[in-house]
């Protein structure tokens, strides 16, 4: 029985989208070795060692049974970013991690997973999708979260949330109509964001971003001129790993974190750049064909969620690095370095990987009835 | 439904990474050319702009060091070249090396006759010798062939970098005549130009030299840091030291730091931030075609002393040439009016001056006020007078009987004569050492350094300039050692500025301000106060009503005292005198410490000649006499401004 079981796993593993993602750590870790230091390559190494196991471990369990947990998770997790505003270590004036020794937690990198687990079990009781008080609470779920992370101050991960809601919403098959009313509240609660939950510096890095000449934050605006002279020099071949003159000189912010993108396209240029992005690519529509062949709407609702997560992260990432959206301090899921970001990711890659098991089991089950 | 909108969904994912793909390829294979730095029609040039640095005032606004304009001849690195390969009368090292340059310049070949000829022609005009100019232009050409050497190995081809478009200085600091005499003829000199650039200069030459301090060049940590105006670890400090040839190295030629004095302490308000600007350089025209990013510098501050140009200048004066230290401070607020030192030196010519001046045993780089570390003498019987009181050891009835000397064990302490019965007022106002022998003799010595302690000796006064000295608190263990600190004498230290501490505290009646030159800092643009400095005060827990009789018996000092017939008395001043034994047995530090007016303090000072003959009344007490005349008249005449003022405006 075991044996059986064992097959139909493997059987139902997606090699593209686990293929994908391995490829890109793998690029990752070579580019975070150039970028910053052969000792920071490794940290990595250990970092993906750990979320390796992670991954493994919850590929045994049910995606079902971790979906049942999800209200706990979930409350754990916004106790966890209450506690970080209070208790967390401090980087550049923003408090989001606690130290573990080996890794820094950051609660934020996990409340992602966490809200589309829980999203996924409050959508799938509902029968009627269609109300609009279940679109509203919904949002409630991702606001919650979204606030205190713009609080930590953090905007871009706050930010990835939305993308989240909508996209799961959207799949269950809420009316359009109701989507439209979100508007005009977009408007109004704005505002109020401009005014009480950013910080001068993110204000300051939004305008800058739309109108450049009234900026007053020219670190920020070196700092994409920079990127953009990076990836512009890269031209179609390259100037080789390691051998990227903005790279070297560390004339990049972050080059081996947020801004790692710039470093493979300077170092490797368009050509295997693109390559990078059509892995990207694969990963995503390889995980959306999961979703699509999946018989169970929970696992389906899981997957959307993921993949909004992981596109929006990747086109916001990417679309900074190129200097068409302002610097907000998303990284690259992945390639990035970073302990808390590439462990979510595994996490993440792991549910994935465990829709696509179980469908195949259920099939084979209904194969014998 | 759901295939309808995975659908939809699909369609997003596919947008959005088409998006990304369509950018990367706009910015990799059209814009490439454009930021690789190896185009053949554009180049991108990354320079930081200085930052002016602000100047520094007294306290009535008049300019204490400012920036002048300095002249360099500068000469493009392309006459450089040509001028440097004529004098070896040798072909480049290879062919490609020149063959680069001739394609560069294809646009002016008429004046390419002469292009060494700017070697001559300039050493005409600037009187100096050829060899001089060449010499220079060599170190440049090397420079330069290093950078593109490098640069190249990492290109693996041919590339130009931006220092063969800039000019480079060939003589520095050029007289202002003869940067006018080039200005009217520089069209007879192709390729050469006149550049300024920044230099200090304090107007008043040598006067409060050591507050201002001096300017010098970074170190390299110190050069990285101010290249990074946008933040850099240090980890990725060090990386880039690997690569550092690489960055423009003329970008901060001119940089310089505060070493000393004010400059060195204020020196981040003096700096400012540098701007910074990159631009796209045509090299058909080598014109700037457009700037990218031009981020204005913020200049440096201006810094408003408390410092009294007048006063100052009255101090040094009557400390004339004489080695020693005299400081003028507001005993309110602590507000250093004049703090003069002797021997000084000209920060206008240090650099001249500077090998000099370090072998000099008179240490005139030395900022005698807060660096000079000396004994005390009998103006430290005011603090043993007021700790024994604080102590309640004695109190103004206590006498004791001077025979002239007492004896402690074995050894004979002696006092300047014979005082009879003395009690604390006239042991103060005769300097009588037999009275203070008594008194340290009930004192136990962890009540001496602490009280001591208590009244700032023994740590630094946390006055506003770099390196001052804490001076040295002893614990007196044995009686011998009790006797000698309680007048000042044995191991005990202080600086003149810390024994002008006390005489304001004690004119304060135990209320200690600390010591500081800042006035207020003010942007040199706009004049927007950024800081405004305000009293710190701290106050001595020694019971007020011990003050009053120190303070008679200070005012009596002057009039039958140790310092009467000095014409001290008229001017209204209370203080001590004090001859410290140096060591040398002719030699002593004569001291004078007080504060004017006795009745109600407004001024605090300390007026300290080293190493002198004479005794501390007979030395010290004629220049007190001449700096509190000068101090009153410059107030009268302030006042007298003042009146005038307030009665031509209308009201
Ligand atoms: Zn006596």
């Amino acid at each position: 029985m075991m044996i059986k079981v064992n097959k139909h796993l493997v059987g139902g593993f997606d090699w593209m989208v686990f293929g994908s993602a391995c490829g890109l750590m793998a690029i990752g870790f070579f580019f975070i070795w150039s970028a910053a230091s052969q000792a920071c390559a490794f940290r990595q190494l250990v970092f993906m060692g750990i979320g390796f196991g992670l991954f493994f471990g919850l590929l045994v369990l049910d995606y079902m049974q971790i979906v049942r947990q999800a209200y706990i998770l979930y409350i754990v997790f916004i106790v966890a970013l209450i506690a970080v505003l209070f208790l967390g270590g401090t980087i550049r004036g923003t408090r989001r991690w606690f130290d573990l020794g080996v890794v820094n937690f950051q609660p934020s990198e996990f409340i992602k997973i966490v809200l589309v687990l829980a999203l996924a079990k409050y959508l799938m009781y509902k029968d009627n999708y269609k109300r609009f008080s279940i679109l509203m609470i919904s949002l409630a779920f991702a606001i919650l979260p979204m606030a205190l992370i713009f609080m930590q101050p953090d905007l871009g991960t706050g930010l990835i949330l939305l993308p989240i809601f909508f996209a799961m919403v959207f799949v269950t098959g809420a009316r359009i109509k109701h989507f439209l009313l979100l508007i005009p509240m977009g408007f109004v609660t704005l505002p109020l964001l401009w005014f009480f939950l950013l910080r001068d510096y993110q204000r300051a890095r939004v305008i800058g971003f739309l109108w450049p000449s009234e900026t007053q934050d020219w670190g920020a605006a070196y700092h994409r001129l920079q990127s953009l002279i990076a990836i512009g020099s890269g031209c179609v071949l390259g100037q080789g790993w390691k051998q990227g003159v903005q790279t070297q000189l560390n004339r990049l912010p972050e080059p081996h974190t947020d801004f790692v993108f710039a470093v493979i396209a300077e170092e490797w240029g368009f050509l295997r750049t693109f390559g990078v992005i059509l892995l990207f690519l694969a990963f995503i529509l390889g995980t959306l064909g999961i979703a699509y062949r999946t018989r169970d709407p929970v696992g389906r609702l899981v997957l959307i969620g993921l993949v909004a997560m992981f596109t929006s992260q990747i086109f916001v990432n990417m679309a900074m690095v190129l200097g068409v959206a302002p610097i907000t301090g998303i990284n690259l899921p992945f390639v990035s370095y970073g302990g808390s970001s590439l462990i979510s990711s595994l996490l993440a890659l792991s549910l994935i990987i465990n829709v696509g098991i179980r469908d195949k089991i259920i099939l084979t089950r209904r194969g014998f009835r | 439904m759901y295939s309808n909108r995975l659908k939809i969904i699909f369609g997003l994912v596919i947008a959005s990474f088409t998006v990304l793909v369509v950018r990367l390829g706009y910015l990799q294979i059209f814009e490439g050319a454009k930021y690789s730095g190896i185009s053949q029609k554009r180049l991108l040039r990354d320079y930081s702009v200085p930052a002016r640095r602000g100047n520094i005032y007294d306290c009535r606004g008049r300019p204490l060091a400012v920036e002048e304009p300095a002249f360099d001849i500068v000469v493009d690195y392309k006459n450089i070249l040509y001028g440097y390969l004529r004098d070896k009368g040798e072909m480049p090292q290879s062919l490609s090396q020149l063959k680069a340059h001739r394609d560069l310049s294809a646009g002016c070949d008429s004046c390419h006759v002469d292009t060494g000829l700017w070697v001559t022609k300039l050493a005409n005009l600037l009187d100096s010798a050829p060899r001089q100019l060449l010499g220079q232009a060599e170190e440049t050409v090397n420079r330069v062939e290093k950078i593109k050497e490098q640069v190249q190995l990492r290109h693996k081809k041919t590339v130009r970098i931006q220092e063969e478009f800039a000019s480079h200085a060939i003589a520095k600091d050029v007289p202002l005549q003869k940067a006018a005499v080039f200005e009217m003829d520089q069209d007879s000199y192709p390729g050469v130009s006149l550049r300024t650039r920044p230099k200090r200069y304090y107007p008043y030459n040598d006067t409060a030299s050591h507050i201002l301090g001096y300017l010098g060049r970074p170190t390299p940590e110190e050069m990285h840091k101010a290249k990074s105006a946008i933040q850099r670890s240090d980890e990725e400090y060090k990386k880039s030291q690997n690569y550092k040839d690489l960055s423009p190295s003329s970008e901060l030629a001119d940089y310089r730091i505060g070493r000393a004095g004010v400059e060195g302490y204020y020196d981040s308000d003096l700096t400012g931030d540098p701007g910074r600007r990159v631009e796209v350089i045509s090299l058909q025209t080598l014109k700037v075609d457009k700037t990218i990013f031009d981020m204005p510098p913020r200049h440096g501050d201006g810094v408003f002393l408390t410092i009294d140009l007048d006063v100052q200048r009255l101090a040094e004066e009557c400390l004339g040439e004489t080695k020693g230290s005299i400081v003028v401070m507001g005993t309110h607020t602590g507000e250093i009016l004049a703090m003069a030192s002797y021997p000084r030196f000209n920060p206008n010519t240090l650099g001249a001056d500077y090998n000099k001046l370090i072998k000099d045993p008179d240490t005139p780089l030395l900022n005698r006020p807060t660096q000079a570390l000396l004994p005390p003498g009998s103006t430290f019987k005011i603090v043993t007078a007021l700790t024994a009181l604080a102590e309640g050891k004695i109190d103004l009835n206590t006498h004791f009987y001077c025979s002239g000397s007492i004896t402690v064990g074995e050894f004979k302490f002696r006092c300047t004569s014979a005082h009879g019965p003395v009690d604390l007022k006239r042991a103060i106002e005769h300097s009588c050492n037999v009275y203070f022998f008594e008194t340290a003799k009930r004192l136990d010595g962890r009540a001496i350094k602490e009280w001591t302690e208590k009244f700032g000796f023994g740590s630094e006064t946390g006055v506003d300039l770099p390196y001052e000295a804490s001076g040295d608190v002893p614990l007196p263990r044995y009686p011998g050692e009790r006797i000698n600190v309680s007048i000042g004498q044995g191991a005990l230290v202080v600086t003149p500025l810390q024994m002008t501490q006390l005489a304001s505290a004690v004119a304060n009646s135990g209320i200690m301000v600390r010591p500081h030159l800042l006035k207020k800092i003010v942007a040199d643009d706009d004049a927007t106060v950024r800081k405004v400095e305000a009293p710190e005060l701290r106050e001595i827990d020694i019971p007020k009503e011990h003050f009053p009789a120190v303070q008679e018996a200070l005012r009596q000092v002057v009039i039958s005292g140790t310092a009467r017939g000095k014409g001290l008395e008229e001017l209204g001043v209370a203080g001590k005198t004090g001859t410290a034994q140096t060591g040398s047995s002719d030699k002593n530090h004569a001291w004078f410490v007080g504060y004017i007016p006795f009745d109600a303090p407004r001024y605090a000072f300390c007026v300290v000649v080293e190493h002198t003959t004479g005794h501390g009344g007979e030395v010290a007490g004629p220049i007190t006499r001449k700096l509190v005349s000068g101090i009153l008249d410059i107030e009268k005449a302030d006042k007298l401004l003042t009146a005038k003022r307030t009665a031509g405006t209308p009201k």
